[in-house]
């Protein structure tokens, strides 16, 4: 079994590993690898061939493959940089020097690397039928939305001819106007709550424009089909999201879409020791996007769902820079101490250790924990009223931060409080992030810092 | 006439309102029929004939205007490629009159794109007669 | 017209005939077995809770009782022989309160009747030192330490391989339609539905493309063994014996996520009903925590759904036996019928219209259990009804199946550098490589399901979503069929409903070198091209 030693290892080349690896690079990071189990680069942008894509960041709008596309080319100024494609990561073992991290692939069999940093990249799964535990059979005809997605865009088949969509976010909008320009019947699209959380032009632009029914509070109490969906049954639901069977109704349709929900995963974190937030389902980072393993970090979908991939690249250049510095530090500290190790008099490599050449005692060791920031030096963040998550969970006292904050209902005129900081906001809804930059003027003096939203006074 | 829309020009999505002297009679809801919406003059469209309320800023009355005389949108798909089974994404280079989406996806469904491609690259200069060019969304060697 | 001639002839190829296959292919004899779904287990095999009973729970003096505690003894070294997936967990039932006590007492002297071992009463707190996630309102229990776990259409797969690999000829997707008797043996007549559609049988664009062509096929055969499930009645009526007759009776489970591997290591259960054993917490062997199964019988033979009430009655019980279950953790669940007859025991032995008809029925639960001891008890009747059964010398008692999950790094390392299509993972979720999916396509799946009840594929977190479309292109490529054919499980599922373009070409391999198609889903999959191509940019 092969061994090879890297500076930074990167899970998934999406639009988060695909930042991180150029600002890694930009920032003078040495040997990079970027992992993806994909044959092409891009990770989900590949398929999402819609526009819409890079309003912030490129101020063009873009389809998916065009913003992927983007930073594609930018990797060939990155020698540095080997990319694995088609290559699945199978374990992470955190140990005291290096993360080592187990791949496989066609081409090299079974390859360990031992990276100084790593950064997880692996995006989001879908939510599937049985997780939702929709009652009936099982059929042929049931597709995830991002499945249904892949299997037209990329592969160039059709899932069905006649559909129904569960779920309104902006993949279940997406594709209904997909599915319809190639020539598949959108019965309905039907909704749980009684709002969309996608965005209002995904609503106007994929639904109004073809005049396909949107069912709010409504979900699908049945699934009709022996070997092929043959229909569904769809119900009211109460406020409590109960469905009201007595005012069901059948939808003949061959195909069920499922909206119904993204999951960050993060199976191979958990492996590496990650500790996970349960409100975001991604690990918690700090403002340099550090997970709470020294040398590990995070972005993109895997921390938390995204509504813009702009904010993507943005939270990814951070991690790559982070990780550029941590491995910087790192080799910085090793040389330190290798030159320590070599001083003849035990008395100078002592002097020497002390200014913070490592941990004496583990010879040619370093410990991470002794280039990390004391722990004062964070503020924590809590989610308060109308607040279901914010990203990063801890603040680094001495740079601004930008926060990602998902309220957990919709609300109109509020103010989002965060330390010293007060937003007003018209309108806030969980379908679209709040994006928060924060100064450290505002921070807290105590260690802890509750953001949240409340109804403003005007 | 009354046509309501909700803007989509930024997130805040003002719902606006755009008030047309109109014939009796008339469908005029550029929502449910694709098609601009007859103005007040013999043929022309004049926003100076128009109340538009609802709006916060002027890209909101800009875009409801728009939305209700002539709504445009980009049209993104996909083309056969010629010697492959994947398929290549495309796009408009820029938003088509609204009613001609189904003439460029008819359009589109005759393209067998022959590789190498840009992204960026041209593949038919006029699509279904819109004027605008279909575009290749991602290299492709 | 085919025209088949065998010994004997298996009608059903779930665990009972699969298992009469294997047992049989002992013997210099020849073998057929005939299954009317496009796959082996696709019937009631698939839904059973895969547990192999103790037999504390069988009458005493049955067919059941003896057969359950005879086949439990056989699966150690049936597992270790035929590489399927199998587990002596032990089991235990759980009294909810002290008035049930009296009952598990009853077990234990039922059990000790059968034959049953090693089964004691214990009380409240060694079964939470056991069990420590179970409530710990319960009164007490019987420990039944003889009690197993199987993954059972592992099992049948492993059965009919090894028949196979001993001689005995398999045929999938053909249903018997009529059966006569005459000059000593019988002509059965079947319709064989084509398990992967031909190019011939695409029809107009209305309709799917994977359209179900038939095909007469004529066997004749000295001796029928009736396995037939939950049509086991319905094929005893074609030779005029209408002695059996079955109501089926439908079970749904609920599976949960893999991180609760652990949460227990025995089955639980409750007290039986007079239906059935209950409502169980059964740990997989794979990991998972499974819940039920329900008891409630139908007059349909194809009611295969789930329901909402179901789900009610399942995890509201569970949770009496372990309240930290979430239903959070719920990752799929399916309904299963069984073949519960109108005799209160199994039906094994000759038929009384013709002594060469043996019937080997209502094999409810512990059907799956007794299946290789029945299977010998079906050998004994045959003898009787006149077959020579002697020995094979050259009987090969072994199966072996790769699975690189149960593979040390190193043990993996060496496979992938033999076979580089191990070294490929298509199923992230439970680590199955295009090898195994390969290999389970050569051992005889032609579907989605086939692939993925051979080697659990899509039967992880992700329910497929990652790996069908790779799926389908593999077994595009395998079949030589177009992708549009590939179908679930069989005609009447086919997943696509035909390609987005009518331009463009699939094919035409000169055209694929440069990125490797993105999933290989056209059959373009070409392994010097992916080496060539697959590592750096």
């Amino acid at each position: 079994m092969h061994e090879v030693n890297v500076d930074l290892l990167i899970v998934g080349a999406g639009p988060a590993g695909l930042a991180a690896a150029i600002a890694a690079a930009e920032a003078g990071t040495g040997e990079i690898v970027l992992i993806d189990r994909l044959a092409e680069l891009g990770g989900i942008l590949q398929q999402c061939i819609h526009n819409g894509f890079g309003l912030r960041f490129f101020k063009e709008e873009l389809t998916g493959p065009e913003y992927a596309q983007r930073f594609m080319d930018k990797l060939a100024d990155f020698p540095q940089i080997t990319i694995k494609t088609e290559t699945m990561v199978v374990d992470i073992a955190r140990d005291q020097r290096t993360n080592r991290v187990t791949t496989v692939n066609a081409r090299d069999g079974l390859v360990i690397y031992n990276a100084s940093a790593v950064i997880l990249a692996m995006g989001c799964r879908e939510r599937p039928r049985g997780a939702i535990n929709t009652p009936g059979t099982r059929p042929a005809g049931i597709y995830t939305a991002g499945s249904a997605q892949r299997l037209m865009n990329v592969e160039g088949f059709l899932p069905g001819r006649r559909a129904v969509i569960l779920g309104s976010g902006d993949i279940g909008l997406i594709m209904a106007r997909r599915l319809t320009l190639e020539g598949i019947k959108v019965e309905a699209v039907i909704e749980l709550m009684p709002y969309s959380s996608g965005l209002t032009r995904n609503i106007v632009q994929c639904l109004d424009d073809f005049g396909i029914p949107l069912y709010l509070g409504h979900t699908v109490t049945e699934i009709i089909g022996r070997d092929r969906v043959e229909g569904v049954v769809v119900a009211p639901v109460d406020s409590n999201r109960v469905p009201d069977l007595k005012r069901a109704f059948r939808v003949d349709c061959d195909t069920l879409v499922l909206s119904v929900g993204l999951i960050p995963e993060n199976e191979l974190s958990l492996q590496a020791g990650i500790e996970l937030d349960q409100a975001t389902g991604g690990p918690t980072v700090d403002s340099d996007y550090q997970t709470n393993v020294p040398g590990i970090f995070a972005c993109g979908n895997v921390v938390h769902v995204h509504d813009l991939v702009d904010d993507v690249t943005e939270e990814s250049i951070v991690a790559g820079r982070s990780a550029a510095a941590f491995v910087r530090n790192l080799r910085a500290q090793r040389t330190q101490h290798a030159q320590c190790a070599q001083s003849e008099q035990r008395v100078q490599r002592e002097q020497c250790e002390q200014r913070g050449g490592g941990d004496s005692g583990d010879s040619g060791g370093s410990d991470v924990s002794s280039i990390q920031p004391a722990k004062d030096a964070f503020i924590t963040i809590k989610a308060g009223r109308n607040v279901r998550s914010v990203v990063p969970q801890r603040l680094r006292r001495d740079r601004p931060s930008v926060l990602y904050i998902r309220v957990a209902n919709p609300e109109q005129d509020v103010v989002i409080g965060a330390g010293g900081l007060r937003r007003k906001l018209r309108h806030v809804t969980p379908g679209e992030t709040v994006r928060l930059t924060m100064a450290p003027e505002y921070f807290p003096e105590e260690s802890q810092l509750t953001v949240t939203v409340e109804k403003s006074e005007a | 006439m009354k046509h309501e829309i909700t803007c989509t020009a930024c997130p805040m999505g003002c719902r606006i309102t755009v008030e047309l002297e109109e014939p009796e009679g008339v469908r005029g809801s550029a929502l449910s029929v694709p098609g601009p919406v007859p103005g007040p003059g013999p043929g022309t469209a004049d926003a100076s004939h128009a109340k538009i309320t609802g709006n916060s800023c002027r890209r909101g009355a800009e875009y409801a205007w728009e939305e209700i005389t002539a709504p445009k949108r980009v049209v993104t798909s996909v083309v056969a490629v010629k010697g492959r089974s994947v398929m290549l994404p495309v796009r408009t280079a820029r938003p088509v009159p609204k009613q001609s989406i189904f003439n460029v996806m008819d359009a589109i469904r005759q393209i067998e794109v022959v590789l190498p491609v840009q992204a960026g690259q041209v593949l038919v200069d006029n699509i279904a007669g819109t004027g605008v060019a279909l575009t290749a969304s991602k290299n492709m060697a | 017209m085919a025209h088949k001639e065998t010994d004997v002839l298996i009608i059903g190829g779930g665990v009972t005939g699969t298992a009469i296959a294997r047992e049989l292919s002992k013997y210099a004899v020849s073998v057929m077995l005939i299954e009317k779904e496009v796959d082996l287990a696709f019937g009631t095999s698939k839904a059973n809770s895969g547990i192999v009973h103790s037999g504390v729970h069988d009458r005493p003096g049955t067919l059941k009782a003896r057969l359950c505690v005879e086949g439990n003894r056989l699966y150690p070294q049936m597992a270790q022989e035929l590489d399927f997936l199998y587990k002596n967990n032990g089991a235990v039932v759980v009294a909810r309160q002290e008035d049930e006590i009296p009952a598990l007492k009853r077990l234990v002297d039922q059990g000790r009747q059968n034959g049953v071992t090693g089964v004691r009463l214990i009380g409240h707190d060694d079964l939470l030192t056991l069990e420590p996630h179970l409530s710990p309102e319960l009164a007490g229990a019987i420990e039944i330490p003889s009690g197993g776990i199987v993954i059972p259409f592992d099992l049948v797969y492993a059965l009919a391989e090894n028949a196979v690999a001993n001689g005995a000829e398999i045929m999938l997707g053909t249903a018997v339609t009529a059966i006569t008797e005459e000059d000593g043996a019988f002509t059965v007549q079947a319709t064989k539905v084509a398990t992967v559609a031909t190019q011939a049988a695409q029809t107009a664009s209305a309709a799917y493309a994977s359209q179900a062509v038939q095909k007469t096929v004529t066997v004749r055969s000295k001796y029928i063994i009736n396995a037939a499930g939950l049509h086991a009645g319905k094929v005893a009526g074609m030779i005029g014996d209408d002695s059996i007759s079955i109501r089926p009776r439908k079970g749904e489970e609920y599976l949960l996520d893999r991180r609760l591997a652990g949460f227990v290591k025995r089955t639980i259960f409750p007290l039986p009903t007079p239906v059935s054993k209950g409502i169980l917490i059964i740990p997989t062997v794979e990991g998972n925590i499974m819940l039920g199964p329900t008891a409630h019988s139908t007059d349909s033979f194809d009611d295969f759904s789930t329901t909402a009430t179901g789900w009610r009655e399942v995890f509201d019980y569970v949770r009496q036996l372990a309240p930290e279950l979430k239903a959070s953790d719920l990752i799929t669940s399916f309904a299963g019928l069984r073949a519960a007859s109108n005799h209160d025991d199994f039906i094994i032995g000759p038929s009384a219209v013709s002594p060469r008809f043996i019937h080997a029925a209502g094999m409810e639960s512990p059907g799956l259990t007794a299946a290789p001891a029945a299977a010998r008890l079906i050998c004994d009747h045959l003898k009787e009804a006149g077959l020579r059964l002697l020995p094979k010398s050259n009987f090969i008692p072994v199966r072996k199946v790769v699975r690189i999950r149960d593979l040390s790094a190193a043990e993996q390392a060496q496979l992938m550098q033999q076979d580089a299509a191990y070294s490929k993972i298509v199923c992230r979720c439970e680590y199955v490589s295009e090898g195994e999916i390969r290999d389970a396509i050569r051992r005889g799946a032609t579907t989605l399901d086939g692939v993925k009840l051979r080697t659990r594929s899509g039967m992880g977190r992700c329910q497929g979503g990652f790996c069908t479309p790779k799926i389908i292109g593999i077994l595009s490529r395998e079949l030589g069929v177009p992708p549009e054919q590939i179908t679930k499980r069989g005609p009447g599922s086919p997943l696509l409903a035909g390609r987005l373009r009518s331009a463009g070409s699939g094919g035409g391999a000169h055209g694929a070198h440069g990125v490797s198609d993105a999933s290989g889903m056209h059959g373009e999959y070409d392994a010097a091209a992916a080496e060539e191509d697959g590592a750096d940019a």
